[in-house]
């Protein structure tokens, strides 16, 4: 066989008539056809980006402008709006003690919780808060909510907390652990409330500073309440709020402290009137030989 | 020559060669043809600037045979029987030299089919078909030598 064998043979075979012309139609319409879907594509495209931008800003107009409002009746509604960044409020409850230990308290991103033991707190008394704090890029805050006022006491990043309070004034001290960060965060520690005698309280300017060594004597008290129709002379412990009766006769007085204390000696009259006496009451302090020592 | 032009003048020019060789490799004249449009369209969307004729008549060559390829790699051509070509038009002599060369396995089919059709040497159907000129070189020889055998002709042919 030759070459010109072998390209006669080929050139024999019948094609479809006019094959260059239809070839030609056909991908010039294909072509175009193309075109279209590259631009019905790229429409698409645009389309489906300009959607996501969309639902983006949506979701963001969400989160930070409808999300939901926060409710709490320890929390005065000035509290609660200036809680930037929590959604939610979580109220747990612990042991009402003078010292509690808080064991795993997982606090989720963006809660509050709020530690209810229900134990009111004298004012002066040292409140220490202490603990650690365990999770991954921690970000949270401590305070406490007192009479619906939260106040925040300590921004932490940090693992360890110890915080000390001494109570402005009387009342609940709810305490709060507000997590800012980005997972949630455990807490293991203990709530301690000190009523600590050291510690400075004002009872006011007239009690009677005093301990079991101490006599409270009064002379002449029948000359003090010789125009009244006793009842009785009573000794008021404030720092137990323990009322002690002395004695319902009009002598000479002498009494020696049960207790440690600070204290108001008064008399109550048959009609219920309360007759001061400490400005009467002279002190007498009495130490045994071998717990003698000096006050300064 | 801007490009719907250069393709106008590719379809009139080459159309019967590159329907020839997918038929060469397909054995169907119309699966030759709808390659041969897919490989004009391949040329169309081509932007790349051919440097002479030979260089973009041996582009078409090898876009054929990869479209050949592709096509009888796809499972639905796999699974399917395809039905002789009817050349019963043809006279005897050019219908049996067809189904000879037809019969061959394609690794000889293809290169006699650029050699004697064609006219390329070795070493441009080897650049064409991507392989060894010598590798050519001998499928070539035993090609040329199982046409014979089945031809009943001379060896030198």
């Amino acid at each position: 066989m030759n070459s010109s064998q072998y390209i006669e043979a080929f050139n024999e075979i019948k094609l479809t008539p006019n094959l260059e012309a239809e070839i030609l139609k056909n991908i010039f319409s294909d072509n175009i056809s193309l075109s279209k879907q590259k631009i019905k594509k790229k429409w698409f495209l645009k389309y489906a980006l300009l959607a996501s931008c969309l639902c983006i800003a949506i979701a963001f107009i969400m989160t930070y402008f409808f999300t939901p409002e926060l409710s709490c009746d320890l929390l005065s509604d000035k509290s609660l709006k200036s809680l930037d960044g929590i959604s939610q409020i979580e109220r747990v409850s612990i042991e009402s003690s003078d010292k509690t230990y808080i064991d795993s308290l997982g606090v989720k991103r963006n809660t509050m919780i709020i530690l209810d033991n229900d134990k009111t707190v004298e004012e002066g008394n040292k409140i220490t808060f202490a603990g650690k704090v365990q999770g991954d890029d921690i970000d949270c805050e401590i305070g406490y909510i007192l009479n619906g006022d939260y106040q925040n006491i300590n921004n932490t990043d940090n693992s360890n907390v110890e915080i000390s309070v001494t109570a402005p004034e009387s009342g609940i001290y709810y305490w709060c652990i507000l997590n800012y960060s980005k997972k949630e965060i455990e807490f293991n520690g203990s709530l301690t409330m000190n009523s600590n005698d050291l510690v400075y309280r004002n009872y006011g300017d007239d009690v009677i500073k005093a301990d079991i060594n101490t006599t409270f004597i009064i002379h002449n008290i029948g000359d003090i309440l010789e125009s009244y129709e006793v009842e009785g002379i009573y000794a008021y412990n404030c720092a137990t709020a323990t009322l002690f009766n002395i004695s319902s006769k009009i002598t000479d007085m002498e009494y020696k402290a049960q207790e440690a204390g600070y204290y108001v000696i008064y008399a109550v009259t048959q009609d219920g009137k309360r007759i001061d006496l400490n400005q009467y009451v002279t002190v007498e302090v009495e130490y045994p030989d071998d717990e003698a020592i000096i006050e300064l | 020559m801007n490009k719907n032009n250069l393709v106008v003048h590719a379809v009139n020019n080459y159309t019967k060669m590159v329907v020839a060789t997918a038929f060469a490799y397909t054995k169907n004249t119309c699966d030759a043809e709808d390659i041969a449009q897919e490989v004009f369209l391949a040329f169309l969307k081509e932007e790349k600037e051919f440097e002479s004729e030979e260089h973009l008549k041996s582009w078409l060559l090898r876009v054929t045979i990869n479209k050949c390829k592709n096509q009888m790699k796809n499972s639905w051509m796999k699974r399917r029987i395809s039905m002789p070509e009817d050349l019963s038009y043809m006279p005897q002599e050019r219908h049996e030299v067809i189904d000879v060369i037809l019969s061959l396995d394609k690794k000889y089919r293809l290169p006699i089919h650029l050699f004697y059709y064609e006219g390329y040497s070795i070493k441009e159907i080897a650049e064409i078909l991507g392989e060894k000129p010598t590798t050519i070189g001998s499928r070539l020889d035993r090609g040329r030598k199982k046409l014979k055998i089945l031809l009943g002709g001379n060896k030198d042919e």
